[in-house]
């Protein structure tokens, strides 16, 4: 006969009472701090910005990245704050611009000066925060919601550009390099692409809403 | 000896590139938004049989030529195809697309078959020209309800994962067998784009 722990049959119990606590919110506004969390996965352009950064930050050993690094968590909140106040505006043109730049070293093998990489770093936190900005609605929850935008995009941020410099230390030769100029190729064409339905005189069905929305519902 | 049954990386990154092909497939409902132009993008290059076949002998030429055109042919492909995709957007017309497409898939294919070894910068203006074809193609096909960002990354990524497929076939070329099994394939690829060509199918 198997006799389980009693360990674990509290476990079972506890889990099985679990669905009654979460059936409502855990506390006011958590549903808005999910939301700005996911929100730069959400939208095309800030996860292709966030993934362009990662692989320009972690293509060269720069000395400037812990600058770059400081630039963009700044660049964020001031970019959370501009797109607060002044909602309305769609990023997503400058978004698919910054990708290209941020690509583009990276497909030539080109290193960029210290100040380019600062700059690049903190123009696209600015851009991604402003992009993250909420609805307009209580402060509260306007407040909660551009909190967890910020945590999602210095998380996603730190992720993805840790596991590509990790992934460089760990496989120092050239297969990782190809693989992330093929990836900055194919963002740049994503990019070019963008940029030129953007100009097209077709009405524009194609605006991303890529406010973070939670504190208007 | 154990190491003939591994996959090679390239392989793997192949069969990887497969599977999330297949991936589509799997979707249960409707998306909306930026993930209906992902979805849309994407199948945009696997709807077209004839886009799939040539961008499938870009990676298995790719492969049979070996470094350093086996990554630099995916890297030029994507890049010339969106000037092609800007030119359609822009409404340029572009004359012989559909056979330039066609042709793509016959010439691509029959250098796999014949194993042909061209230095890198004409492999690359090759299969860059071609490249302009199939962009143009899918930017003037562009669903006007798609989100762009959305559409255009799926395109390109389903054209890249194309690329690797191919690549990872191609990686076949290491082993006596596996060689005719490319070049079987690249005529294969080379008899539709000859099929496309004169619009039996």
């Amino acid at each position: 006969m198997i006799r389980l722990p009693a360990a674990a049959l509290l476990l079972a119990g506890g889990l099985l009472l679990a669905p009654e606590a979460v059936a409502h919110s855990p506390f006011p506004g958590i549903r808005g701090l999910y939301t700005g969390f996911l929100h730069p996965l959400t939208q095309p352009a800030q996860a292709m910005l966030l993934i362009a950064v990662g692989l320009l930050l972690a293509s060269r050993p720069y000395p400037a990245r812990p600058a770059a690094a400081a630039a963009l968590v700044i660049a964020a909140c001031g970019g959370l704050l501009a797109g607060t106040l002044a909602p309305g505006s769609d990023p997503t043109l400058l978004l698919t611009g910054l990708v290209a730049a941020a690509s583009l070293p990276v497909l030539l093998r080109r290193a960029v000066p210290g100040w380019l990489l600062v700059g690049l770093a903190g123009a696209a936190g600015g851009a991604l925060g402003f992009a993250c900005a909420p609805d307009p609605g209580a402060l509260q929850d306007v407040a909660i919601t551009s909190f967890g935008s910020w945590l999602g995009l210095m998380y996603f941020a730190a992720i993805i550009t840790g596991a590509l410099v990790a992934a460089g230390r760990r496989w120092p030769g050239q297969a990782l390099e190809v693989g992330n100029r093929i990836v900055a190729a194919w963002l740049l064409a994503i990019a070019m692409l963008f940029t030129s339905l953007n100009y097209t005189e077709t009405p524009n069905p194609w605006n991303t809403g890529s406010s973070a929305s939670s504190p208007s519902t | 000896m154990n190491h003939h049954r591994t996959l090679a990386p390239a392989q793997r990154l192949g069969l990887a590139a497969m599977l999330l092909l297949a991936a589509p497939l799997a979707f249960g409902h409707a998306e909306t938004g930026a993930a209906a132009g992902f979805v849309s993008g994407f199948l945009h290059p696997l709807a077209g049989p004839d886009h799939l076949i040539a961008m499938v002998a870009v990676g298995l030429w790719g492969a049979f030529l070996g470094a350093p055109a086996i990554w630099q042919l995916p890297v030029v492909f994507p890049l010339v195809m969106a000037v092609g995709g800007v030119l359609g957007i822009a409404g340029v017309t572009l004359p012989l697309v559909e056979v330039g497409i066609a042709a793509s898939a016959l010439v691509l294919g029959a250098m796999v078959v014949l194993g042909a070894r061209p230095p890198l910068w004409v492999a690359a203006v090759l299969v860059g020209g071609f490249a302009v074809f199939h962009g143009h193609a899918h930017g003037a096909e562009l669903p006007h309800a798609a989100n762009a960002v959305g559409y255009s990354a799926g395109f390109v990524v389903a054209t890249g994962l194309l690329h690797l497929a191919g690549i990872g076939f191609g990686t076949l070329v290491r082993w006596p067998y596996g060689r005719i099994a490319v070049r079987s394939l690249g005529g294969l690829i080379s008899v539709a784009g000859c099929l496309f060509l004169l619009r039996l199918v």
